[in-house]
This record gives C-alpha cells, structure tokens and sequence, in this order.
C-alpha cells in the first residue's frame, strides 16, 4: 500500500516537472500580449488557476466535513484539513496576485468590491477554520466543530463565484461564459487550460504530501494518549 | 518522497522566477507576433513588467516555502514519534 503510494507521488511528479516547465513557455512564450493591459495580463494564467485551485480545496473541505458528520471517519477528518491547508495557500496566492494586477491596470490595489470582498471573507473563514483545529485537543469534538464550520464555509465558495454576474463589480467580467464580449485568443485559452491543469496537479501533489503529514500527526497524538492514560 | 518533491519544486520555482525575469531586461516584450501587435507593445509602460515579476515570483517562492513548511513539520512530528515509541513502557500483561 505505501509503495503504491510512493509510486503514485512519483509519478505525479514526474508529470508535474515538466508541466510545469511547459507552463512557463506557454505563458511567456506562446500566449500572446494583451493589446491595452500588456505584459501584466500573464498574471492572469497563474491568479486564476489559483482561485480555481482554491474552490477545490474548499469544496473537498466541505465533502470531507460532510463525511466526518455521516461516517465518523477520521480519514475524512484528514482530507479535510489537508485540503483547507492547501487551500488558504492559493486563496492568500489569489489576494496577493489580485492587487499586484490591480495597481497597473485600476490605478489602485484594492477596492471593497463585492469579488474582492467576497474572496478576503472567504480567506477568513478558513484561516479561522485552521485556527480552530489548533485550540481544540479533543480529536472527536475537533472534528465534529470543524465540520460544522466547514460546511457553513463552503457557502461563501458560490458567492465569490458569482458575485461578478450578479453585481457590478470593479473586477473584470467572466471571460468564459459571461456574454457576447467574453472569450480568448485560441493561444491565450490554451496556454490558460494547461495552467489549470499544472495548478490541479500540483494540488494534488500538495494535498497528498500534507494529508501524510496529518497521519503522522494523529499517530502522534495517539501514542500520546496511549502514554497519558497508561501513566 | 517529501525531500525529492521540495527539491524539485525548488528548482522548478528558481527557473519560474528567471524566467518571470525575461521580460524585465528584454528590450521588446516576449510573446511571437508581428507588425502591428508589436507597435502597440512599443508604447507600454516598463513599470507594468515589475508587477508581473513580483506576483510570479511571489506564487512560487510561497508554494516552495509551503512545502519546505511541511516537510520541516513531518520531519519534527516523525522524530518525536519515534522518540515516543522508543521510549513506550512495555505493556501489562492484563491476565498477569
């Protein structure tokens, strides 16, 4: 089982190499500049795969939340924070990106807008997800209060998605799927498709890595507890 | 596994954040295209390609430093297990 593990991680590394490296050529290379905002529009092919990224790992916190409060498992209980960890990495990654963008093309880093707004409370929710795991001992009351609070989180996920189709926002319309004036260059969507899929598997790497460090960590406190009532 | 990862990741973000890098000493913008496209790139501002550069470097150096987070952690957490389970008193044999 754990040289079939290791055997997986191997190969999902090896693909995300050289991915990874073809990645830059696209973006750098292949993708052509935007006319009126310029160099800076390759922001675009790594902000939004991270935002996308971040749903991800968001939307696996809510099922694997659902599955601690249906199954009592504790292997839910691991996707779970493994998978906000990762995800409070990119949805940072996002907030960070947005307003280096902003600045060149707003003129301004940040504005409350319903996106933007939307996005930080999102980073709240689970940063104080994450906190919340740290201040409670209790492995079984940690996971049943954190699920409740993982479920509840996921509802912000669909707002941050929408908010620029249902309000006008200063952030950019939907490029796909949003209207007559939405859409790409055919080099620009592809070299965008292939960073969405470098970023997924990278995900996936990062998640699978931190889930085997959350498995350490229960052992730990297992052996921990083992000790306490023993002594 | 975890070590092999960080490295490669490592190498991988140091040749993301040079090639980032390109643009900001190249005299005409990368990106294949002629004529006209190439005129309108003429006039763009320089201080764009800082922005570019900065937010680049900054999604991969915090991805590797991530990763240098938890490998140092897993490795923290198995030493101390270890040590644990070293140290673990012998059992008592309950039909004693």
């Amino acid at each position: 089982m754990a040289a079939e593990r290791g055997s997986i991680d191997r190969a999902l590394l090896w693909i995300l190499g050289p991915a990874m490296a073809a990645n830059l050529y696209l973006i750098f290379f292949y993708a052509p500049t935007e006319r009126t905002m310029g160099l800076v529009q390759k922001i675009f092919y790594f902000h939004v795969p991270t935002a996308w990224v971040a749903f991800l790992a968001f939307f696996l916190v809510f099922i694997g939340s659902v599955g601690v409060l249906a199954a009592r498992k504790e292997s839910w209980d691991r996707l779970a924070e493994a998978s906000a960890s990762v995800g409070v990495l990119f949805c940072s990654l996002v907030l960070v990106t947005g307003p280096i963008w902003g600045k060149p093309v707003w003129g301004i880093w940040w504005t409350w807008d319903a996106r933007l707004t939307s996005t930080l409370v999102l980073w709240f929710l689970y940063v104080g997800y994450l906190l919340l795991r740290s201040y409670i001992p209790d492995a079984s009351r940690r996971a049943t209060l954190s699920a409740i609070l993982g479920i509840i989180g996921f509802v912000d996920v669909p707002i941050v998605y929408l908010s620029i189709r249902w309000w006008r926002t200063q952030h950019p319309a939907p490029v796909f799927a949003g209207g007559e004036s939405s859409g790409l260059d055919p080099r620009m969507r592809a070299a965008f498709f292939f960073s969405l899929a470098v970023f997924t598997i990278l995900f996936v790497v990062l998640l699978r890595l931190r889930m085997r460090g959350t498995a350490l960590e229960r052992r730990a406190e297992v052996v921990l507890e083992e000790r306490r009532r023993s002594s | 596994m975890i070590a092999r990862a960080r490295r490669a990741l490592g190498a991988l973000c140091v040749l993301a954040v040079l090639v980032a890098a390109v643009p900001a000493f190249a005299e005409e913008p990368a990106g294949g295209a002629a004529g006209e496209e190439r005129a309108l790139r003429a006039d763009r501002k320089p201080a764009n390609v800082p922005f570019l550069f900065s937010a680049f470097a900054l999604t991969w150096v915090a991805v590797w430093l991530y990763l240098v987070r938890i490998d140092h952690g897993q490795r923290k957490v198995a030493k101390i297990l270890e040590r644990m389970e070293a140290e673990k008193p012998p059992r008592k044999d309950s039909r004693a």
